[in-house]
């Protein structure tokens, strides 16, 4: 296995989520029926704890660092899967709607979250523990401090990984200077 | 970048985040020195830093928003709605997310789906809609269309729709997994065909039909989803009497959807045969019609209505793009009519279309090809003709509305008079579209030809204690557009009360009567009561043509159409006289419009011919022809009047040759310009038919003989005068060819028609006469032939017709008899 903190590679999620993900989902709700907006450290728990119970079975976990970085990973997998399938559905035929002025909506909500994804790749392309980051403090909701307990590093460390993950992704997104 | 830049731009980036901003640039400077690409990086790094901290946000929006939405759509699942127990999300459309379910209570085991409308589709009139569509849309029973079997709210009033559950995959996935043949998949296709038949003979409309709605079952059974299921999604205006003017926002799948869709205008049955057309080529071919660029919405919109602006007032242009098509002759023929850009050049029904397909799968000859049975019956005028005759009349109204207000301040009468003009007309297209709205098949309940909708009107008119200068604007509308569709017959009654209420109201001898006059008179004309229309006429210019009065576009309008129906009658010196100042009129008028003088250059040109000089009157037709070409844009009636007055020319002075391209060019516009059924299309048939006899191509000339004797038969009352003209053109086609038996009868009813309607001695009763004579002699009747040739002859002589085709013939013919 990778180092503790690092969330497992490629194959072994595959597999995970192949098998796992009607229970994840089913599970990854309610999780987010009890979300509250700005509330997301709640959820985080919960799918911990969703998590816990699959990983006791099937994936050895280890540490509290490598499970939450799987828990992160897996929201965001979830997140992004369903924004695919509803940009899909958009494309490829599902119903648009034609406003009065025949403005067509093709663009949802969904667009943004694919590019902040793009964007994220791009920025573990570049720096792997920056993604991780992100990951930890956008879909699992972690504060500063429990990703630096994540992480096993510094809060300052986070603080300033962080803060230039913001700046990378904020420039992909909406462009640079 | 590599790592040790990437290290030292991390490095910058956190250290000039330690100092104050003021302290930034100095730290930069220093430490890229010579290296601007580092600084441009930091700098950047900083300014994106700066953009995001003032968001104050930890978790992007983007991300907030995905999590609320699928929470959403999670919680329903495992939850019971109504009697159904949600399973798993198995699908999403635009609109809503679809789920397997199963009856909650266990008494069957059949799964079903079940469709959750999103939150923002959810609004107050949708509830009703269901209310409203439910009943109907549950009793849509057919093999191949998933039943609707429940609708109702969930627990957070959200609408669903309970369908039953088809496992089967999508009609394109599923041909291109068995590697269906071009054949297989037309069998396959026409079951969908069958489905929708079905469903349009029980009043609905799919108004969504796309691959992704029909799905293939594992027995090869098709079954389609979602049937009317887009008529109750979308937030259609609360207010549904604005339906007509106002397109509400649609769902609708652009790559799919009819132009009319598109643009936002009524969708009826014809809709879905555009939208079975596309999915035909598509399965046919493998490609989407309008290409692989078609898949962005706005690309498709662009390709059904052309480069012009969705929801402009008019009708859409074809698909610009077509495809590298590898369709057979047939099935191409077959999509191109179903995907025809205007309802009225599409099948009329499903069923046409499907029989289309069963002809070419067995190999027979398909209508679309002939483009004979492309003539959709005249009994059974389907929704759309409605349709468009709706718009037709809102526009004609919402013209003449303008023009009322506006000429009542030109007046400059008081106030009063201009706020009673505006009322008038507010109130006529209020009423108008009232009647129109109720033809709407969406609303009604059944199919309604437009003789029906204005029918309905004009009873409706009745029972309405309407203002007599209102009824009079709205019989005047109505009569204006039975004569737009060609129903001339119709149209005189209305014009008639619209007469009588005009005198009544404006008095005897005030202009508008002149004008109420005029416009009878036409329609006296138009349906060959030639003595009665000059009656009138001569009414209409003794109110409007006063000493000393202002010549007006109204006059010269007259004049122009009193020009035309003198000729008919014969009476040519008045005729060019009128003619003449009709012109001048037209050409003096300020702000003088090409079309008119094109009008009246050509009404003089066959003035002219009539007085047997064509030479003078190809100048004339020229001139007219460049002024029509340059003012409209694209294909117009009045092009095809050019066209053919030219080609008319060219014929008498023995160019068939020359004046075929033109004929066929002026039969193109009119089939499309005003439709296959039109009179006037008939007449472009036969004049075709007439100039490739004349070319000696008797044979060629048949088939367009026969198609414009039939339009004007059907068309036209029985003994009007293009009914007359295309019975001699088919008896002298028939003739020529060597027929004379068949041709006889044919010309003794076009020449009992022209004795009937023209005066004794008029030399198109002596052509006739000629014509007969010699089919009679050919035939084996000398006796009977002579008289008829001789009379013929002398009139033509004394005409000046002596020397042309038909008198040459005549001529020839009695010196063999002698």
């Amino acid at each position: 296995m990778a180092s503790p903190s690092s969330p497992p590679d490629p194959p072994e999620l595959e597999a995970l989520l192949a098998e796992a993900y009607p229970d994840l989902r089913r599970i990854a709700a309610a999780a987010l029926r009890r979300e509250r907006p700005g509330h997301t450290l709640q959820a985080t728990a919960l799918v911990h704890e969703a998590y816990l119970r699959l990983a006791g079975q099937r994936v050895e976990v280890q540490g509290r660092g490598h499970l939450l970085a799987l828990a992160a990973r897996f929201m965001r997998r979830v997140l992004v899967d369903h924004a695919r399938a509803k940009a899909a559905a958009r494309r490829g035929g599902g119903a648009l709607r034609v406003t009065l002025a025949e403005e067509v909506a093709a663009r949802g909500p969904e667009v943004d979250l694919l590019a902040l994804e793009e964007a994220l790749d791009r920025l573990a392309a570049q720096d792997p523990r920056l993604a991780e980051v992100v990951e930890l403090r956008c879909f699992a909701g972690l504060s500063v401090v429990d990703t630096a307990a994540a992480l096993e590093v510094s809060a300052a460390t986070v603080k300033r990984d962080w803060a230039l993950a913001r700046a990378f992704v904020e420039r992909e997104l909406h462009g640079g200077a | 970048m590599e790592p040790e830049r990437w290290a030292r731009v991390k490095a910058l980036f956190g250290a000039c985040l330690e100092l104050p901003a003021a302290d930034r640039a100095l730290l930069l400077a220093q430490e890229c020195a010579g290296d601007p690409d580092l600084l441009r990086e930091v700098e950047s790094l900083l300014d994106a830093s700066a953009r995001a901290a003032a968001r104050d946000d930890t978790v992007p929006d983007a991300v907030v928003a995905a999590r609320q939405e699928l929470a959403r759509e999670l919680e329903l699942e495992g939850q019971v709605v109504g009697a159904y127990r949600i399973l798993e999300r198995i699908g999403e459309g635009g609109m809503g997310v679809v789920f397997r379910a199963e009856r909650a209570d266990g008494q069957f085991t059949r799964q079903v789906a079940v469709k959750v409308v999103r939150p923002e589709s959810a609004t107050p009139g949708l509830l009703r809609r269901f209310a409203d569509e439910r009943q109907t849309l549950a009793a849509l029973e057919h093999p191949h269309i998933a039943r609707l079997l429940d609708a109702g709210t969930t627990a957070d009033g959200l609408p669903y729709l309970v369908m039953e559950h088809v496992a089967g995959e999508e009609l394109d996935v599923h041909c291109a997994r068995h590697g269906l043949g071009a054949r297989d998949r037309v069998r396959l296709f026409l079951q969908v065909c069958d489905a929708v038949e079905h469903a349009h003979r029980n009043l609905v409309v799919h108004r969504d039909l796309k691959p992704a709605n029909i799905l293939v079952a594992a027995e090869g059974q098709v079954k389609l989803l979602d049937f009317g299921i887009a008529r109750l999604m979308p937030s259609a205006p609360e207010d549904d009497t604005l339906r007509l003017t106002r397109p509400a926002d649609r769902v609708l799948t652009p790559a799919y959807a009819s132009p009319e869709q598109i643009l936002g205008r009524t969708v009826t049955t014809s809709s879905d045969v555009y939208s079975l057309g596309v999915i035909l080529v598509e399965l046919a071919s493998g490609q989407h019609p309008y290409g692989e660029a078609a898949l962005s919405p706005d690309d498709a919109m662009r390709a059904a209505c052309g480069s012009q602006a969705p929801g402009a007032g008019r009708t859409p242009e074809p698909p610009r793009t077509r495809p590298a098509l590898r369709l057979s002759p047939d099935l191409r023929a077959i999509s191109e009519r179903a995907m025809a850009r205007r309802p009225e050049d599409r099948y009329p029904s499903v069923s046409a279309l499907a029989e289309d397909l069963r002809r070419s799968l067995d190999g027979r000859p398909v209508s679309a090809r002939s483009g004979l049975a492309y003539r959709a019956s005249r009994l059974v005028r389907r929704h759309w003709l409605a349709a468009v005759a709706a718009f037709t009349v809102l526009a004609a109204l919402a013209a003449a509305a303008v023009v009322s207000t506006l000429q009542a301040r030109v007046a400059a009468r008081e106030r009063d008079r201009a706020r009673v003009e505006e009322a008038k007309a507010l109130e006529v297209t209020a009423f108008l579209q009232g009647m129109l709205e109720s033809a709407d098949p969406s609303v009604g309940s059944r199919d309604v030809s437009v003789a029906e909708v204005l029918d309905r009107a004009a009873a409706e008119m009745n029972r309405l204690d309407a203002h007599p200068e209102v009824e009079a604007a709205i019989r005047t509308t109505i009569a204006r557009s039975y004569r737009g569709l060609g129903h001339y017959r119709d149209a005189l009654p209305h014009f008639e009360r619209a007469l009588e209420l005009t005198r009544e109201f404006h008095g005897a001898d005030a202009p508008e009567t002149g004008c109420a006059l005029a416009l009878l008179a036409g329609g006296l004309h138009e349906v060959g009561e030639l003595e009665a229309a000059d009656e009138r006429f001569c009414q209409a210019l003794a109110l409007l043509d006063r000493p000393g009065g202002n010549p007006s576009a109204t006059l010269a309008g007259v004049l122009n159409d009193h020009a035309v129906l003198l000729r008919h009658l014969g009476r040519l010196d008045q005729a060019e006289r009128e003619q003449r100042r009709a012109l001048g009129l037209f050409r003096g008028l300020p702000g003088q419009r090409p079309e008119q003088v094109a009008m009246g250059l050509n009404n003089l040109g066959v003035i002219m011919e009539a007085r047997s000089r064509p030479n003078d009157a190809e100048p004339l037709y020229r001139e007219a022809l460049e002024l029509t070409r340059r003012a409209h844009d694209r294909p117009h009636p009045d092009l095809a009047f050019s066209l053919t007055s030219l080609a008319g020319v060219l014929i008498d002075t023995g160019r068939p040759t020359e004046a075929e391209p033109l004929y066929r060019e002026a039969l193109a516009v009119r089939e499309q310009a005003l439709g296959p059924d039109h009179p006037l299309t008939g007449r472009s048939l036969a004049e075709l038919a007439d100039a490739l006899r004349a070319a000696g191509r008797p044979q060629e000339a048949e088939a367009p003989a026969r198609r414009g004797l039939a339009v004007a038969q059907s068309a036209l009352p029985p003994d009007h005068p293009d009914v007359a003209r295309a019975l001699l053109v088919l008896g002298q086609v028939l003739l020529d060819a060597g027929d004379p038996g068949a041709a006889e009868p044919l010309l003794r009813q076009a020449l009992a028609i022209r004795r009937q309607a023209l005066p004794e001695g008029h030399w198109l009763v002596a052509s006739a006469e000629c014509t007969l004579g010699r089919a009679v002699l050919a035939a084996g009747g000398p006796t009977e032939a002579r008289p008829l040739l001789a009379a013929g002859l002398e009139v033509m002589s004394r005409a000046g017709k002596a020397d042309t085709e038909i008198g040459r013939a005549c001529a020839e013919a009695l010196a063999e008899i002698r």
